[in-house]
């Protein structure tokens, strides 16, 4: 009787520990170890922005690999974006078509500026009379970017007109209203945007950092206090903190400020976020129920988010005391999830079984479809996770290209 | 200083001494009076198996997650599934054993200190904590874990003729809702973190 009780009581216990295996912890796999071929993956994402530049400095936006087609569609938010990584590129590896490149795109944005009231504004397409925050920016990151890879200070006075499209949209709360509405003469009060905030938020802190003593710092500040206390419950959040690496950059770039012990939970906070994130994404590699439990794979923008937040909170972690204790678990994640996107992009030999393999090779597709910032986030993502493994702690390059 | 007690209340949580104060009391005096050599016997050697099963899995933590290939904060989210059964059966009975389980030759070894202390819940939890806190931090909370446990369960004649077997009863199912809350407070804490 006894011995039928323990037996009962085993087969319990073993059915229990393997479910427990299958659905709560499957095992986790990192894709490529070696950050020498981590780096490779950066450089070929870098190659991918480069050339597949349009004449009139736009960017490939989206491509089919099996249809072999680029569609119509676009989006200066985005565009902003990637000349961001491309500027970064130029500072990180001595890449000079990368600045070639994004001089071009930069020409583009001025193109497409809107100036009204003291201030200047990136906006196409059809948002030509409510230029959007976040577009406006990026913009402001990819000059500072570029003025951080260059010491160019050739667009300081475009940097300061577009910051004061940032200063015009910030409210009193430190959040910021989505765009001016032009025709009325009055900021957009209805619109919301998740990562808007972020976005100007860093810009605000860039601002600062290349023309301290004018005032930036304070707008940076109620930016910072905005979104870690208020942003969540007015964007309904339903799992805050939100995953927003623009706030990690931020936060990365006040660091040297001195943030308060509320801004630091929430770095730690936002920290585990990502790192869950990042959990959860090397589950699904590593076994068939992972993949199966865990869902499918997020695209690369999304994973580059999540390594750019991760770099960036490793920069906290490494200069504030109070975040040391989860610095080299960050660099664990970090190497984790640079490895995945280095396993999951399309190489060469890859590229050549498609149409055009110059849109292929360097780049991530989900469900068939690249979108140009798939590889700006990847390649910000994993150029930032390489500084943390190198324990390079500033985010200004070592050298700057002339 | 409060990691290694925060580490040592849910560790003593899955050891769930209020659940095993009726089949202590069953297999050191077959009864309910008072303490004699017999049970001071059983309670030591008890006390030291499960000391010495527990201290082996916090020495065998980091191996053990490589070789489940599971981070620590994963595994964490595992733990607390496993104190489930423990929980529920506490919360349903009241204790962690049944007094017909302690028939057998060495009962402070098969059931008391295994799987009565040293169970899978305590051995999750051990686990998760040494992946959590550090082996240090983890093997100090099982010795004070084990301390508590032990003077309560040394206690346990005492607490049965005074407050009861309903009262104890009743203790062993707040036992397992603590159990409940420490595994929510594990998994929470493995989602939470990098």
């Amino acid at each position: 009787m006894i011995v039928r009780g323990t037996l009962l009581s085993l087969g319990l216990w073993i059915v229990l520990l393997a479910f427990v295996r299958v659905a709560v912890i499957p095992p986790e796999s990192c894709g490529i170890e070696s950050e020498e071929r981590i780096a490779e993956a950066a450089v070929a994402a870098a190659g991918w922005m480069t050339r597949n530049q349009n004449a009139d400095g736009s960017y490939v936006y989206l491509y089919f690999k099996e249809s072999d087609t680029v569609p119509s569609a676009y989006n200066e938010v985005r565009h902003a974006g990637v000349t961001m990584s491309l500027y970064q590129a130029a500072g990180r590896l001595a890449d000079r078509e990368a600045l070639a490149t994004a001089d071009e795109a930069l020409a583009w944005m001025q193109e497409n500026l809107v100036r009204h009231n003291g201030w200047a504004a990136l906006a196409s397409g059809g948002r030509t009379d409510q230029p959007p925050l976040g577009a406006s920016a990026l913009m402001v990151i990819s000059m500072a970017e570029r003025r951080l890879a260059t010491a160019d200070t050739q667009y300081d006075d475009l940097m300061h007109e577009v910051g004061r499209y940032l200063t015009a949209l910030q409210r009193e709360d430190g959040g910021f209203h989505v765009a001016w509405q032009i025709n009325v003469d009055a900021p957009d009060t209805v619109g919301t945007s998740r990562f808007y905030p972020g976005e100007a938020l860093w810009a605000l802190a860039l601002l600062h950092e290349a023309f301290p003593g004018e005032g930036w710092d304070s707008h940076a500040r109620d930016a910072l206090h905005f979104v870690t206390t208020l942003r969540d419950d007015v964007e309904d959040v339903d799992f805050p903190p939100l995953a927003d690496q623009w706030t990690a950059y931020g936060l990365a770039e006040m660091v040297e400020w001195r943030l308060t012990d509320q801004q630091i939970d929430y770095a730690r906070d936002l920290a585990g976020r990502f790192g869950l994130l990042v959990r959860t994404a090397s589950q699904r590699e590593g076994s068939w129920y992972g993949s199966l439990l865990r869902g499918e794979d997020a695209r690369a923008s999304g994973v580059g988010t999540w390594t750019e937040g991760l770099a960036s909170l490793w920069r906290v972690a490494a200069q504030d005391e109070r975040l040391a204790d989860i610095k080299d678990k960050i660099e664990e994640r970090l190497h984790c999830i640079a490895g995945i996107l280095a396993d999951r992009q399309f190489d060469a030999e890859e590229a050549a079984e498609y149409g055009t393999p110059g849109l292929v090779e360097g780049a991530w597709f989900h469900e068939g479809e690249t979108r140009m910032d798939d590889q700006q986030h990847a390649f910000s993502g994993i150029t930032y996770a390489l500084d943390a493994l190198a324990e390079h702690k500033m985010r200004e390059p070592e050298e700057t290209l002339e | 200083m409060t990691e290694v007690i925060r580490a040592a209340v849910g560790i003593f949580a899955t050891l769930a001494p209020l659940g095993l104060i009726p089949a202590f009391l069953a297999v050191s005096r077959g009864g309910t009076s008072g303490t004699n050599a017999r049970s001071d016997r059983t309670l030591l050697l008890a006390v030291i198996s499960a000391l010495a099963v527990l201290i082996v899995a916090v020495l065998l933590t980091d191996p053990f997650l490589g070789f489940l290939d599971v981070s620590g904060e994963n595994f964490q989210a595992g733990a607390a599934v496993i104190m489930a059964p423990l929980a529920a059966r506490l919360l349903w009975s009241g204790r962690s054993l049944g007094l017909s389980e302690v028939t057998t030759s060495r009962p402070w070894l098969l059931p008391l200190a295994i799987p009565g202390l040293a169970g899978p819940a305590s051995l999750g939890a051990v686990v998760a904590y040494s992946g959590r806190y550090g082996e240090a931090d983890a093997a100090a909370a099982v010795a004070i874990a084990l301390v508590a446990a032990s003077a309560l369960l040394y206690a346990g004649g005492s607490l049965q003729r005074i407050l009861g077997e309903r009262a104890i009863g009743v203790l062993g199912r707040l036992s397992g809702a603590l159990i409940v809350a420490i595994a929510v407070e594990l998994a929470v804490d493995g989602v939470r973190s990098v």
